[in-house]
């Protein structure tokens, strides 16, 4: 699932909801693409923890796929969330690599 | 004849069969007993009944000829037997002149092209030639040898005699009658001047013959004057004149041809002869005459309308390019300009306000004539649907304008109207589109628009313009009792007028008043109609001129909650356009207010319960010196999570720490309370760093609903110069070496923010803090903004910090960093706690 460019509190309530329809009974993994987003901030990344949760409470594991040296990997970093979520350096590598944090 | 085709005209056929009969037979009657009694009397004039019957035949179809034969048979074997005529005389005398309009009139159309038509010389010549020569000649055949068998003479005079005294009766009979049939509009319209021509030609007849004078020479003069003024018909009616009282007067012995010495009978038929021949080179001179005068009308219409014809071609050119003028002011310009270039005359105008009342006179120029300024022409410019306004056109000088002036303006005013009236749709239509755009422009900027005050400027800087131009707009809201509607922004009024602008109590009957009162839209097209339905209130209007005002009310549910008021310094004709669009402006303004109403109450509740925990001023800690700087977000309908805290603790430590909640509103102020109490608590309660926010994340867990919060902890031993400290997903901690003056990031420790994540361990790390190290703790808002990277913006605030005098207030290093860094406008909330180790 692509995400938008920039996530803040404007549309973070809308990255949650769009997020939790894609965990759907029988998905396994849903892959959040933030490859090319640019801007993300304390209520976007709250977004992206509260789909997390939805999606461990639904059994499906919900990886983000984050530009190895972007700005949302460097809050990400920031705030300690990288052992946290299941973060992979791209789509490709959230789809096909093995479980658990990158 | 006239009388003849008006009597029989609404009858079946066998009526009019009976009608004509009567009509022939008494005119033939009548006409006969003149004759038999000038015979009587001795003069002998003509035959009067050979011009009605050969008239008769000539103006009815064949079929009703038996009609008119059997009208002259009867008629004639009856007033011969009156006049003791034998039989067998009484019937030859009934053939001949049976045979004598039929042989005429066939004879006539034989001659070709049907019957003569005696306005033109070839149908005049057939007449004559068929009518008056052929039919009385063959008549004559039969009617001389009657009369010399019954009479006794000499046949050839008789047979000479008879054909001139028929033959001048169908001139001068017949042909009046042909004529009269078909130039009854010109008799009709000119009978007068017939009258008084026929009237002067009996007269001078009459005096000439007395007198002996040569009849000619003033004869002449006449006829060409009646033929050049009235035309043929004058000629021939005062031929006819001429000719009965030439008879009379020949018949009575007066005149040149009685004194010839012949036999009385020859002297007529001479006279006879002669008159005709003066009547029909007159009537030729008459029709030469009208076919000149004809022939010139035709040219010069031709002329007109070669002129109008270009008139219109050049207007309908006018029309193309009319047609590509984009607004109503074009079409306006463009036609004066090809006016004025067209016809060079001084002033051209088109008024494009409408006539109320239209123009009666449908396309026809309304006003027209010679004035002080030259001759003025106005021409009413009607569309589809009345009136759109009127053309003036004013020459140099004071004499009319040709008609194919007027045909150019003619079509110019029609042109301009379809131009005009396709301008305004097309304009109209722009107006729409603009409307639209307004109304999602002010969808959004109402949308960011949270206070009252914010509204009033959106809708006053969005709004004037996009309802025609709007010179003033004000937005009024219901005060909270009821009792008064509060004018929160007014824009465009007069100085004079803002003056009077102030809040309304309820019971003041104002136009505002009445649609807040009644939930209707209030409309005052002019000044006049405010004055007079609000007499109170003429201050108000006086200040502007002839305006229209429009009061629409804010509803929301059943209540209008405020209203706008909006005036115009031109009036208004508020079309259903315009008011729609101004009910969708009030209807957004309306759900606009009522946000922010609810935004207000929770900002309020929200805004109390962050002050009643997070108080400006912090205990003092012995060793520290400590610095706060809480900024609320600017515009924004978000009220944060932010907070901080610093607490002495037992043992000489003190509890430094700063935290955001995500989310907004009271759910978030409440969850700040929370896990700001909680930790305080386990800070008392002895807890290091690392343990406090793993306990921490716990209670979260399960007391707040936010679910997510950020968090770093300092524990600051002053005495010993030590620091401990630990983050929950925070910036890193920044300190400020009082010995280097640089800037370090405290960011190894580490551990996620307090939320819904399973495994979470938390790392606590130490660091030094010397005399006049500062640490510095602070909330994202400070440094997150949109193109900007995060560290790029932790980096800022070093570089601030570094640069900073050491020695300054604290607080004002806070304020100073909130001021310099936090993005413009603000929309996150900002904590920041600076501490400063004092010994």
């Amino acid at each position: 699932m692509h995400l938008p460019g920039e996530i803040d509190m404007t549309n973070a309530e809308d990255v949650t909801r769009d997020l939790a329809a894609a965990f759907r009974p029988g998905a396994s993994i849903v892959v959040g693409d933030l490859t090319s987003t640019t801007f993300c901030d304390s209520a976007g990344i709250r977004a992206l923890a509260l789909a997390h949760q939805h999606a461990a409470q639904a059994g499906i594991q919900l990886r983000l796929a984050v530009a190895a040296d972007g700005p949302v990997r460097r809050v990400l970093e920031i705030m300690d969330l990288t052992a946290v979520l299941a973060i992979y350096p791209s789509v490709e590598a959230a789809s096909s690599g093995p479980a658990g944090p990158a | 004849m006239a009388a003849e085709r008006r009597l029989i005209a609404p009858s079946s056929e066998p009526a009019r069969l009976l009608a004509l009969f009567a009509i022939v037979a008494a005119a033939y009657a009548l006409g006969s007993e003149l004759s038999w009694q000038s015979f009587s009397s001795g003069a002998a004039f003509g035959f009067p009944p050979a011009g009605v019957t050969v008239a008769a035949l000539l103006l009815t179809p064949r079929r009703r000829w038996p009609a008119v034969i059997a009208a002259i048979a009867v008629t004639e074997i009856g007033v011969d037997l009156q006049h003791q005529l034998n039989v067998a005389a009484a019937v030859a005398s009934a053939a001949a002149n049976c045979v004598e309009p039929l042989a005429g009139a066939t004879t006539t159309i034989r001659l070709g092209g049907g019957r003569p038509d005696l306005t033109t010389r070839p149908g005049l010549l057939r007449y004559v030639a068929g009518a008056g020569c052929a039919g009385p000649l063959a008549g004559g055949l039969i009617g001389a040898t009657v009369l010399a068998r019954s009479g006794g003479g000499w046949w050839p005079a008789l047979w000479l005699q008879w054909w001139a005294g028929d033959g001048i009766a169908v001139l001068v009979v017949g042909a009046p009658i042909l004529l009269w049939v078909q130039r009854r509009q010109l008799i009709a319209a000119r009978w007068r001047e017939l009258v008084l021509i026929v009237a002067l030609t009996t007269g001078l007849a009459v005096v000439a013959f007395r007198l002996g004078q040569p009849l000619a020479v003033l004869f002449l003069p006449l006829l060409a004057w009646a033929a050049f003024w009235v035309g043929d018909v004058a000629v021939v009616l005062a031929g006819t004149a001429f000719a009965v009282v030439a008879n009379y007067m020949t018949a009575a012995g007066h005149g040149e041809f009685a004194h010839l010495g012949l036999p009385a009978p020859t002297a007529v038929a001479l006279a006879q002869l002669y008159i005709a021949t003066i009547v029909l080179i007159c009537w030729l001179l008459a029709q030469e005459v009208t076919g000149r005068i004809r022939a010139v009308q035709e040219q010069e219409s031709a002329r007109l309308q070669r002129e109008a014809a270009d008139a219109r071609r050049m207007a309908a050119e006018l029309g193309a390019w009319l047609a590509e003028a984009p607004t109503v002011t074009d079409v306006a310009e463009r036609v004066s300009g090809a006016v004025r270039g067209r016809l060079g005359v001084r002033h051209v105008a088109v008024d494009l306000s409408p006539d109320p009342s239209g123009s009666p006179a449908g396309r026809a120029d309304v006003d027209s004539g010679p004035g002080p300024d030259g001759y003025l022409a106005s021409f009413a410019l009607l569309g589809e649907s009345g009136s759109v306004g009127r053309l003036d056109v004013r020459w140099a000088g004071a004499s009319e304008p040709s008609a194919a002036e007027r045909e150019y303006l003619q079509a110019v005013a029609e042109i301009t109207s379809r131009a005009v009236e396709r301008a305004r749709l097309r304009q109209a239509e722009e107006r729409e589109r603009e409307r639209l755009a307004t109304l999602a422009t002010l969808t959004r900027l109402l949308a960011s628009a949270l206070t009252p005050q914010a509204i009033g400027e959106v809708v006053a800087e969005r709004v004037r313009s996009a309802v025609g131009g709007a010179d003033g707009l004000a937005l009024g809201v219901v005060s909270a009792d009821g009792a008064r509607i509060e004018w929160i922004s007014a824009a465009g009024y007069s100085e004079q007028t803002r003056e009077q602008i102030v809040d309304l109590p309820m019971d003041e009957p104002t136009a505002a008043t009445d649609a807040v009162r009644t939930g209707e839209p209030v409309i005052l097209r002019e000044s006049a109609e405010y004055v007079r339905r609000y007499p109170g209130r003429a201050e108000v209007v006086a200040g502007e001129g002839r305006s229209s005002w429009l009061v629409w009310p804010l509803i929301v549910g059943k209540n209008a909650i405020g209203c706008i008021s909006i005036m115009w310094q031109r009036p208004q004709q508020f079309g259903p356009g315009q008011l729609a669009f101004i009910a969708a402006v009030a209807d957004l303004v309306a759900q606009a207010l009522v946000r922010a109403q609810i935004y207000a109450d929770e900002h309020a509740v929200a805004t109390v319960l962050q002050r009643a925990v997070m108080p400006r001023m912090t205990a003092p800690i012995a060793g520290l010196q400590v610095g706060t700087c809480y900024r609320q977000a600017g515009t924004t309908w978000v009220i944060g999570g932010d907070w901080y805290d610093a607490l002495a603790l037992p043992g000489g430590r003190a509890y430094l720490a700063i935290g955001d909640v995500a989310g907004h509103g009271i759910a978030a102020a409440e969850d700040m309370t929370q896990i700001r109490n909680a930790g305080r608590a386990l800070a008392i309660a002895g807890y290091l760093p690392a343990r406090l926010l793993a306990d921490l994340r716990r209670i979260t867990a399960t007391v707040t609903a936010g679910q997510f919060a950020t968090m770093a902890v300092a524990l600051a031993e002053p005495a010993a110069g030590r620091l401990a400290y630990a983050s929950a997903g925070h910036l890193p901690l920044l300190v400020r070496r009082a010995k280097t003056g640089k800037v370090e990031a405290l960011s190894a420790a580490a551990g996620p923010p307090l939320g819904p994540f399973d495994e979470a361990a938390y790392s606590q790390r130490r660091t030094h803090f010397a005399v006049g190290d500062v640490l510095l703790m602070y909330t994202d808002g400070l440094i997150e903004r949109r193109g900007d990277d995060i560290a790029d913006g932790i980096a800022k605030v070093s570089d601030y910090l570094a640069a900073w005098s050491p020695h300054g207030s604290l607080d004002v290093l806070c304020q100073e960093l909130v001021t310099a860094l936090a993005a413009q406008p603000q929309l996150d909330d900002i904590c920041v706690l600076a501490v400063r180790r004092s010994s």
